[in-house]
């Protein structure tokens, strides 16, 4: 399901305009991005928590050449699943 | 940083950013996450603009073995859910660290080094914590005011009169930083050479110096060219300088713990301008010494040609019998090429004799073991160099730094050090030696 479907669904379900739900949905997203850029983790109910995480810099050895390499920190965003969530998934 | 943003925090959150009520935005994001959710029930994987990809991923059954009671066990067939971030929130993420690029790293990088690195930038704080107050201590804002001249300009060809002032007036301490910095070589100073020019120009535009920011760079530049003739010390940088202002101001913050420093840094420094002095006096005498022996080698060889030709000539004419004359003045010669012969020959043989007989200075970290170990190659040998010097040396373990002893040839007491006989000899002198000097 794309984003424009997704969009479409929730705002029938809710009975208000596209645009009004994909506002909210950007202003979601927004949220996300600048509290987790803040490392900050954002918990959803019986869905899941989304998770930034922060990687050290370290050096990592190229097996061809041997060549070893400075890799930058980083800070990677991890979805961890709600148990809710996942116990309706497996079955 | 690091909390944990629940539910509500996140209804008010979007509400406020898009000026809805929270109950809006609170129905919002229910039926949200339960669209999503259904649709990944359903097998469908829900993609969403400037978040990312959800997916629900088949994993096959499997067999696996129980932790607790070791038994086999078939984790059975599931589904899992995948997030994949979006590129721009990915972006978001790290817009910190945008700049950073994968560096190749050269092999002179040691893992020390980068260890050193990621310890520092783990407690940035302690390099940056002395030097405020160090600043304000600097000697050149008090000084600036004195000189009468209130343009910039004019002011600039006088800054050099502030060191060469500086530089007598605290005789102690500072000439002795000056001479003594750059012969250290600081591995970790680095870091305070970066720290200081930073943070100079900056707490000295406190003070309110309109001149002070522009002048210090020179102040610091020229020091380095006025010095660097006066010392002739091959390592004199403008960086070294730099250390030495910072290390002048520690010092006159805390001067008496720094003066004592200072004054064992000037006998280091003292002595290694000694040595380093003796050093180029003995290359340039064994420079000399070479030469020597090469020029009479070659004039050896010269002569004993020439007297081999004259013997040579000598016997064709004994043999012919011609005039007496031409006799003895071919003895004449003959005379001249044995005495020209003779002297080298002697000089020759005399010479390798001084060259031979290698000395070596006690110094306070080199002891007669170290040089053992630098001319035989094993320390146990040592026992010889102190009997070539009994007489110099009273004890063995108390030589005073500076001692010059003869190192004997390895060939006089039979030294081998691949020779397991020579070595255990060797052993056994020198713990008679050490009996010997115990009490002393």
């Amino acid at each position: 399901m794309e984003n424009k479907k997704l969009v479409a669904l929730v705002a029938d379900k809710l009975g208000r305009s596209t645009e009004d739900v994909s506002k909210l949905l950007d202003a979601f997203t927004d949220v996300v991005a600048t509290r987790c850029g803040e490392l900050d983790s954002i918990a959803i109910p019986s869905f899941g928590t989304f998770e930034p995480k922060k990687k050290n810099e370290r050096v990592v050895v190229n097996p061809g050449n041997g060549k070893r390499m400075l890799v930058p920190p980083k800070v990677v965003m991890t979805f961890k699943i709600s148990n809710v969530l996942k116990s309706k998934l497996k079955g | 940083m690091n909390s944990k943003i629940t539910f509500p925090e996140l209804i008010e959150l979007v509400a406020t950013a898009t000026n809805t009520s929270k109950r809006m935005s609170e129905l919002f994001l229910k039926e949200l996450f339960a669209t999503v959710s259904q649709a990944l029930i359903e097998g469908e994987s829900v993609r969403i603009k400037n978040l990312g990809q959800f997916k629900v991923e088949a994993v096959k059954a499997r067999k696996s073995v129980s932790v607790n009671t070791g038994q086999e066990v078939e984790i059975p067939h599931h589904n899992r859910l995948v997030f994949t971030p979006a590129k721009s929130l990915a972006d978001a993420l790290n817009e910190p660290f945008s700049h950073f690029d994968t560096v190749v790293l050269d092999d002179a990088v040691t893992d020390e080094q980068l260890a050193a690195i990621t310890g520092d930038l783990e407690n940035p704080s302690t390099p940056e914590i002395p030097s405020p107050p160090e600043l304000p201590a600097l000697p050149a804002p008090p000084e600036l005011p004195a000189t009468p001249a209130p343009p910039a300009d004019p002011e600039i060809p006088e800054v050099p009169e502030l060191p060469a002032i500086e530089l007598p007036d605290p005789a102690e301490s500072v000439p002795d930083g000056l001479a003594s910095m750059p012969v250290t070589p600081p591995p970790f100073m680095p870091q305070v050479e970066k720290v200081s020019p930073q943070e100079e120009p900056i707490v000295e535009e406190q003070p309110v110096e309109e001149a002070a920011p522009q002048e210090e760079p020179i102040v610091e530049e020229q020091p380095v060219e006025e010095a660097a003739p006066q010392e002739e010390q091959p390592v004199e940088e403008p960086q070294a300088i730099v250390e030495e202002q910072v290390e002048e101001q520690v010092e006159e913050q805390v001067e008496e713990p720094a003066d004592e420093d200072v004054y064992s840094a000037e006998e280091i420094e003292r002595d290694k301008r000694e040595v380093a002095r003796k050093s180029m006096l003995r290359g340039v005498l064994l420079g000399a010494l070479g030469m020597l022996l090469l020029v009479l080698i070659g004039w050896g060889i010269y002569a004993m040609a020439v007297s081999q030709k004259t013997v040579e000539t000598a016997d064709t004419v004994a043999v012919t019998h011609e005039e007496d004359m031409s006799n003895t003045e071919i003895v004449m010669r003959q005379g001249i090429a044995e005495a020209d012969t003779a002297q080298p020959a002697v000089e020759t043989v005399e010479e390798p004799k001084p060259a031979a007989v290698v000395t070596d200075t006690c110094t306070k970290t080199m002891f007669l073991t170290r040089m053992a170990k630098k001319h035989y190659g094993n320390s146990d040998f040592w026992v010889y160099i102190y009997e070539e010097n009994e007489a110099i040396i009273d004890n063995p373990n108390h030589i005073t730094p500076g001692t010059v002893v003869v190192i004997p040839p390895a060939e006089k007491y039979g030294i081998d050090p691949k020779d397991p006989e020579s070595v255990k000899k060797a052993q056994m002198k020198s713990g008679k030696l050490f009996a010997k000097f115990r009490g002393k």
